[in-house]
């Protein structure tokens, strides 16, 4: 490391590569002092907020799945979620459980896309995920294969995984049968192996590296369960409060740098995502997922923002064992298909989804008129919480590795908005970096 | 040998639908149900890893931009092309059907057997209708794809 790095450090990154989306970092550093450290979101926008209103309440879940096709599960069940709320519409113990089935398949494969193919190449260093299954194999087959059940849960009981047709406002518009219910059984059991034997792998081959820095954790809690359909937000500062209080939580600001709004609740940022959840609500985790906790090192409260992706394939076993749960309930008690729940007439109000998707909790807030047109839409992302948070990271990281060189930097810069998880496509939509020397 | 026939494209994108339309023809005809397995993939191209294995082969039915005429088709090895793919800046948004075939080559599968029936597309936008020089040629694309499956 050349001494003329501590002192001046330009470093443009202009892709930001294995996101999903499209952004910049910018890095300079003058004489030691840091000039500029600026995670750029230069996405267009894309007003699906704008073009919601006017349309019928059962569409929105419809449209919104839209934003993302990695999340659009997520957003489904956000969307229906603020519309029930609004409409005051009560669904079935059936169909509760129906829905976390189907969350549960989203944060499998989304989880299992970020940790197999977008964040292992960087523990084998490798540039890609084909560099990085010559090096690994059974690394990249077993991501595969648990992305494929995800996937296949997501076609069972959502009618199909990206964009889902049957999860609809008051419920479902078909159920899956007990034959299709056993052999998603099956596979979830079998599924056990591999989840070890990638826990096995990374403990004994990858690097987690060295940075921790305190935040605010916010996610979803709830008094039963691992919350991710249904809670209370709650920060790791300043407790519990309603889902309905989510614009106290959230205080979106714009800079001028991001087309993606920031957001800052009791600091000047805050994390969301898998590695909130679990400092928050670990307690509620399945036993084995706390084992896995356990193997891979995870104590909580963990501030190492690059440990999200353990917490993530934490979360991954904590779903594997909680679909299992389900499904054996609905086994006891086969699902029968019931008529979906209807508003009354001339029901109007304004409703809050907050659901934990992937990257963290997603808001729908819509109003409704007495006529089920929505007149008002506010739809928060995950990604944008986690903007302001990614910049503090960094912010706090580069004085701590200037003895690295410029390369090592530009890579940990790189691995820390990786760990993430952005999906930028989402909050405005992608991401580059750009160190300047 | 198996053989097995794929329909890649979106239905709604224009000419890009133009896999799935062939490949719905073809499930009515059983002269070619009889000796081909056939899979309507649309967009999500990540199962074809699973159906690459010794003893098959498989050709994919797309709409694939080569440089020739919109409407004309061709029929080429996987491995006989080099197909522009993002590998370093890929994000999930963007792994197609080339990505997925460069992850099984990876994986030490063999993809030599990966046949490709191109077509030409004219239009790639937001839509459902297929561009009329593709749609006058449906019948010709059937008849060269049962040609292919008979004699290869």
């Amino acid at each position: 490391m050349s001494e003329s790095l501590k002192i001046d450090l330009n470093i443009a990154v202009n892709y930001i590569t294995r996101i999903e989306g499209h952004g910049n970092i910018k890095i300079d550093l003058k004489k030691g002092e840091l000039k500029e450290c600026k995670l750029e979101i230069v996405e267009a926008p894309r007003f699906y907020e704008a073009f919601l209103r006017g349309r019928k309440y059962y569409e929105a879940p419809f449209i919104t799945s839209r934003i993302c096709g990695i999340c659009g599960i997520g957003h489904t069940l956000a969307s229906i979620s603020a519309v029930e709320d609004a409409l005051n519409i009560k669904v079935s113990e059936q169909t509760r459980i129906l829905r976390q089935l189907l969350n549960n398949s989203e944060m499998l494969q989304s989880h299992c896309l970020h940790i197999y193919f977008l964040v292992a190449p960087d523990f084998y260093k490798a540039t890609n995920v084909f560099t990085m299954a010559k090096k690994n194999p059974e690394l990249a087959l077993i991501g595969l294969k648990l992305k494929k059940l995800a996937n296949d849960i997501g076609d069972i009981v959502g009618g199909r995984c990206i964009h889902p047709i049957a999860s609809v406002v008051g419920g479902f518009t078909k159920v899956p049968t007990k034959r299709e219910l056993k052999g998603l059984l099956d596979r979830l059991k079998e599924a056990e192996k591999d989840i070890w034997k990638t826990i096995e792998i990374f403990k004994k081959e990858i690097e987690i590296p060295d940075y921790e820095r305190e935040t605010e954790y916010i996610s979803l809690k709830h008094s039963d369960m691992y919350a991710f359909n249904e809670g209370d937000i709650y920060s790791s500062d300043t407790g519990l409060t309603s889902y309905k209080n989510y614009r106290e939580m959230t205080n979106e600001y714009v800079v001028p740098h991001s087309t993606a709004k920031h957001t800052r609740h009791n600091r000047d940022s805050f994390m969301v995502g898998a590695l909130a959840r679990v400092n928050n609500n670990y307690a509620q985790l399945v036993p084995s997922a706390k084992k896995a906790a356990d193997e891979l090192g995870l104590k909580v409260p963990c501030h190492n923002p690059y440990m999200i992706t353990i917490a993530q394939l934490i979360e991954v076993e904590h779903c594997r064992v909680d679909s299992i749960n389900i499904i054996e309930e609905l086994l006891r008690h086969p699902p029968v298909y019931e008529k979906p729940e209807q508003p009354k007439v001339c029901a109007s109000g304004d409703g809050v989804g907050a659901i934990e998707v992937p990257r963290g909790i997603l808001y729908h807030n819509y109003i409704i008129n007495k006529d089920g047109i929505i007149e008002d839409v506010n739809c928060i992302i995950p990604t944008g919480q986690n903007l302001a948070n990614i910049e503090l990271d960094m912010k706090s990281f580069i004085p701590q590795m200037l003895n690295k060189s410029k390369e090592e930097i530009t890579l940990l810069m790189e691995m820390l908005v990786r760990a993430y998880d952005p999906c930028i496509s989402c909050s405005a939509h992608f991401l580059e970096v750009e160190f300047i020397e | 040998m198996r053989k097995i026939v794929i329909g890649i494209g979106d239905d709604f994108f224009c000419d890009d639908a133009i896999g799935l339309i062939l490949l719905r023809k073809l499930q009515n005809n059983p002269e070619v149900l009889r000796i081909a397995t056939l899979l309507e993939f649309g967009k999500k191209s990540s199962q074809i890893i699973d159906w690459i294995k010794a003893n098959t082969l498989i050709l994919i039915i797309d709409a694939v931009k080569m440089g020739l005429k919109p409407g004309e088709f061709k029929i080429f090895r996987f491995t006989e092309v080099k197909a522009k793919t993002n590998e370093n800046t890929i994000s999930f948004h963007q792994f197609g059907i080339a990505e997925n075939l460069l992850l099984a080559e990876s994986l030490g599968k063999d993809i030599s057997s990966i046949y490709i029936f191109g077509i030409e597309p004219e239009r790639l936008e937001i839509g459902n209708e297929i561009s009329d020089v593709i749609k006058s040629n449906i019948e010709k694309y059937i008849a060269e794809i049962k040609n292919f499956l008979y004699n290869i």
